[in-house]
């Protein structure tokens, strides 16, 4: 199978072939419809609300872009066991930063900066010296979680006055600001995954490293990139959460990584690598976010929403497994 | 074909799962029918039986029926208890109770707090994870329209709110005090702390060191988080042992947990019988039991369960628009030693069993 480029290819044998096709590539956005239309059945018009679908919307932003940069990750076939690590750390820098009295541009870049250094660590160990990135991710994110407590000594920051707050809490145009982050980052991402080299060499990678390799990928810079693409995402995360909640926490961001790959993975996106698509990575932390949003509409108690979430990733890679599988 | 089906199959399964969850949304431990009052719904009565049908009916006629949505940082045995209070109050108080675990998750607190506000719930009661991080939560009900008080943890804010909880300083000064009258004034104590900037450890620490600051004698030789975790108690209390050895005469714990944390460190160390070990909070079964054991000296107990209670019966007053005479409600901490612990045990934990 051609790793690249998995969706087009011979014209299709039979119409069983076409739909296991269309079920391959949208079963998961009918899957997503059909929970939607029950979720607003069953809460009698809460859930489908503009005010419910803005909730909705805001509190996957976070998870979303997480999602977004472990995207980038798993296509090479690694994972980042950092992430929510990394989100706790940089959320230090962007409080300091910002209570230090610098602007709100100064305030994004240091903390997506320090995000996309930490990434870059990761992406030297897996790049530079083959390891296994499952171990360097998890030595990384006990590291960083160290930092986070010797810098913050334990302690929270808050109390911020100014605009710095609306990142997390406001709105534009009627649309809460962490959703037009979302946005955009998706949009970037999108280009550099499909439009550039550099993303195509991502499929590459993951796709069959030795033979990237051979036909001329610079596959170290490929993987390193793609680490500290992820790390540049959880510092943005970072900025957003910290605003949010209006605290940088030392225990925050706790098991984030647990819902990123979670997104990526109901997305459709192989944990193998090679294979996968942004867009499902959206709509798989779209479903994630609907699921909590939904069930707790719905008063269903916190204990069997993690069952729910549990039994849909692995739902979802079944699904995965009898739509997808080539013959 | 066949793999077709079994696609289909799958995502039939997981349809029906879904219609199976939704139609047992009222499961009774979470709450009841998501009735409102004055609203003419019936719930998802096709589960529930003809009785179900018959009380959703009621209750959607029922106009002082209110529901309460809730919180809680952190599903531990303590909150559990605590829960199991707000339940009952809110039978007696015809309203239905929402509970919603936060995991210690500040950000996902406060999704929950939108859900509950999507949800037009009457009043919410937040249990913050982090004191810090629960001024959001205030803006958000506020905007809503929808009361919010807090239970058990404090909110940082200049503004006034409602607020039923443990007196956190008179813990932290009880405990203190009972140090420097059974070990003396010159005892050489270590402190293992909450997860610093929540509440509880804020207010516990400064109870303490208002008694110990008059006490000069006494020397605090190291102080340091525990995180509410048995575990973390046991390493800390083991690296104690080892720095300090028998230069330490008690460790205070500021909860329970991880007061039988140090316990069991101290112990497998053998040192049990040569040093004092008092939590500043709670008196859970388990603390009971040990203080009844002669392991653990002394607890001071906080009536949870009544805890619960009030912030129930407040949160319903808050959604009818009563008057609310106190606006802070401080539960008062009673020194717990072996003949108390007894009498808890027989009296208050046994009869929940």
């Amino acid at each position: 199978m051609d790793p690249i480029n998995h969706n087009s290819g011979e014209p299709t044998r039979s119409k069983y072939k076409q739909s296991r096709i269309f079920m391959a590539k949208y079963g998961i956005v009918i899957a997503f419809v059909i929970f939607c239309l029950i979720l607003s059945i069953s809460t009698r018009g809460r859930f489908l609300n503009i005010g419910n679908i803005l909730n909705v919307l805001r509190q996957v932003s976070i998870n979303g872009i997480l999602a977004i940069g472990m995207t980038f990750v798993i296509l090479t076939g690694g994972i980042d066991l950092s992430v929510g690590a990394t989100v706790a750390l940089s959320g230090f820098i962007c409080a300091s930063v910002y209570k230090a009295g610098w602007g709100l541009p100064a305030v994004f870049a240091l903390t997506v900066l320090c995000g996309g250094l930490i990434g870059l660590i990761n992406g030297y160990f897996v790049a530079d010296h083959s390891l296994a990135p499952f171990i360097v991710t998890l030595g990384v994110q006990t590291m960083v979680r160290g930092f986070t407590y010797i810098y913050s000594d334990g302690k929270p920051i808050s109390q911020f006055t100014g605009n710095f707050v609306e990142i997390g809490q406001g709105s534009f145009l009627g649309i809460p600001i962490p959703v037009w982050i979302l946005l955009i980052t998706f949009l970037i991402s999108c280009f550099i995954l499909y439009k550039t080299k550099m993303g195509r060499y991502v499929f590459a990678v993951g796709g069959n490293l030795n033979a990237a390799l051979y036909s001329g990928v610079r596959t170290k810079s490929i993987l390193r990139f793609a680490y500290c693409y992820c790390g540049l995402m959880s510092g943005l995360a970072a900025v957003v959460l910290t605003s949010r909640v209006s605290a940088a926490l030392p225990q925050a961001g706790l098991a984030y990584e647990s819902d990123a790959i979670a997104a990526v993975v109901i997305g459709g996106t192989s944990l193998s690598g090679g294979k996968g698509r942004l867009w499902g990575t959206i709509v798989g932390a779209l479903l994630i976010g609907v699921i909590t949003n939904g069930l707790d509409l719905l008063s269903v108690s916190s204990y069997i929403q993690q069952v729910v979430k549990g039994a849909i990733i692995i739902g979802a890679i079944l699904f995965d497994r009898f739509t997808n599988r080539t013959n | 074909m066949k793999k077709m089906k079994k696609a289909m199959a799958l995502i039939m399964c997981f349809v029906l799962c879904m219609g199976a969850l939704a139609g047992c949304s009222g499961k009774p431990t979470a709450a009841k029918e998501t009735t409102k009052a004055g609203q003419d719904e019936t719930t998802t009565a096709e589960s529930q039986g003809a009785s179900a049908v018959q009380k959703a009916v009621e209750k959607a006629g029922d106009k002082d029926h209110i529901v309460i949505g809730t919180s809680i940082y952190f599903m531990t045995e303590f909150c559990v208890l605590m829960v199991e209070g707000m339940q009952e109050e809110a039978e007696r108080q015809n309203a239905e109770l929402v509970v919603l675990d936060a995991k210690n998750d500040a950000s996902l607190q406060l999704n929950q707090i939108e859900n509950l506000i999507s949800q037009q719930v009457d009043s919410i009661i937040i249990s913050p994870v982090n004191s810090d991080a629960a001024e959001p939560a205030l803006d958000l009900c506020e905007a809503a329209g929808i009361p919010i008080s807090a239970v058990n943890m404090t909110i940082t804010t200049d503004r006034d709110y409602y607020y039923v909880g443990p007196n956190e300083i008179q813990a932290g000064e009880l405990a203190a005090q009972w140090l420097i009258d059974n070990v003396g004034e010159d005892a050489k104590v270590c402190i293992i702390q909450g997860p610093i900037g929540c509440s509880a450890q804020i207010f516990r620490d400064e109870g303490i060191f208002n008694v110990l600051d008059e006490h000069p004698g006494v020397e605090v030789l190291a102080i340091k988080p525990g995180d509410w975790n048995r575990n973390t108690a046991v390493s800390l209390t083991e690296n104690w042992l080892t720095t300090y050895g028998d230069e330490l005469d008690a460790i205070i714990s500021h909860d329970d947990d991880m007061g039988l944390g140090v316990v069991r460190a101290l112990q497998s160390a053998g040192k049990l019988k040569d040093m004092k070990v008092i939590a500043c909070a709670d008196g859970i079964e388990e603390a009971c039991e040990s203080v009844k054991a002669g392991e653990m000296s002394v607890t001071f107990f906080q009536d949870v369960f009544r805890e619960g209670e009030l912030s129930v019966e407040m949160a319903a007053k808050l959604a009818r628009g009563e008057k609310i005479e106190e606006q802070q409600v401080l539960i008062d901490m009673i020194p717990t030693e072996k003949e108390y612990a007894q009498e808890l045990l027989e009296d208050y934990y046994g009869p929940r069993k």
